[in-house]
């Protein structure tokens, strides 16, 4: 839990390029995520860049990167892409390196995001697509309150098989009723604390 | 140019913009001509003429007219996945044109499906529509088509939230 504790959450910086793309050459990244294995890594390069790039300065961006950092280093990245500010609603990406997985640390640091998302961004819906194969990610969705809400049958191939696709949703309205049910256990952890947190140990320095 | 019993179904062409823009700047908001954003579009008729010469969307894209030559709707198929063997069908058509002119739509859509399924080969196609689309959607039922779900409140416009439906039909010969 102290482990968990002192993970934070932070936007991706250009210094984070390197681990980006040794995240996305990853074949995990392309198996549980929407990547194509073809591409190669320059133009993997080309495209983190070009979002960095887009993220940082913009007023309304339409997407954003975070990154699962902790005392050892970034441990995966969050994604909110196709941000509508008129319609407050956005879908997340979630990549955590393999170590990590199915951790408590990581769905820590993914609540976090969905608290960025909502109680920071002002959403009203995040969304997320998730593979059928993919356990441990919709399960987690389904535990912060998402519902499913479509099934595509027989929509991605993976290794010569067809598989379900799940689109999950999750109202700003369901996400608080959730956080109000688990008060007392999700507290230690929420966003607001790992800010104030920093700002003491900046202010230690 | 494919003459039907009740309809006359042929690809877009540049003449075709005011029939287009009608659907995307009109009072009724369409779920298949939302963006990746889930957010409606309302591009000007200089920009749908552009549209109309790119090759691939007049290839893709069908006016389809009554007996009369008058331009009643538009079908089309988009977004196909040549991995997994699926497309989006595009139906567009006013409301009323379901209740008074039903075997011109049903046409418009044997056409397209015959497109998908028998020269294409596709597994299987998507449609896309809101839940204000009421009579597209009972039009989809009658057609075999499945409901797969619902994007719950995924855009907002006329002072509501609305949802985005998928409903699905699979290729019987594959």
């Amino acid at each position: 839990m102290q482990k968990a504790k002192n993970t934070y959450l932070r936007r991706a910086d250009r210094e984070d390029l390197d681990k980006l793309v040794c995240w996305m050459e990853d074949e995990d990244f392309n198996y549980f995520l929407y990547g194509d294995p073809a591409r190669s890594p320059s133009i993997i390069r080309e495209q983190i860049v070009s979002y960095l790039g887009k993220s940082a300065g913009s007023v309304l961006p339409t997407g954003l990167y975070l990154l699962i950092d902790g005392p050892e280093g970034p441990i995966g990245m969050v994604s909110l892409q196709n941000i509508s500010w008129r319609n407050r609603s956005c879908n997340i990406d979630v990549y955590i390196s393999k170590p990590y997985r199915g951790q408590v640390t990581t769905g820590i640091g993914v609540f976090r995001a969905l608290e960025y998302a909502f109680d920071e961004l002002n959403m009203h819906r995040v969304g997320a697509v998730i593979y059928a194969f993919n356990e441990l990610s919709w399960k987690f969705f389904e535990f912060v309150g998402a519902v499913r809400e479509v099934v595509l049958k027989d929509h991605i191939l993976r290794d010569g098989k067809f598989y379900d696709v799940f689109v999950y949703g999750l109202l700003d309205r369901e996400f608080n009723d959730w956080r109000d049910k688990h008060k007392k256990s999700i507290q230690e952890f929420e966003l607001r604390r790992m800010i104030e947190s920093i700002n003491r140990s900046e202010s230690n320095l | 140019m494919i003459v039907k019993e009740y309809s006359v179904i042929r690809t877009v062409e540049y003449k075709d913009v005011d029939c287009l823009y009608k659907f995307y700047n009109g009072d009724k908001v369409y779920g298949s001509l939302l963006d990746q954003k889930r957010e409606p579009v309302y591009p000007t008729l200089s920009e749908l003429e552009e549209l109309l010469q790119n090759k691939d969307v007049v290839n893709s894209f069908y006016v389809v007219e009554d007996k009369d030559s008058n331009k009643i709707g538009l079908v089309g198929l988009k977004g196909i996945n040549q991995e997994v063997l699926f497309g989006e069908v595009i139906i567009l058509f006013d409301d009323g044109i379901f209740k008074s002119s039903l075997p011109i739509v049903s046409e418009a859509l044997d056409f397209i499906e015959e497109k998908a399924f028998r020269r294409m080969h596709l597994k299987k196609v998507l449609s896309l529509c809101l839940d204000s689309e009421t009579s597209l959607m009972e039009f989809l039922s009658s057609r075999s088509y499945k409901f797969e779900g619902e994007l719950r409140e995924v855009l907002y416009t006329k002072g509501k939230w609305h949802n985005l439906q998928t409903w699905a039909k699979y290729n019987d010969r594959i």
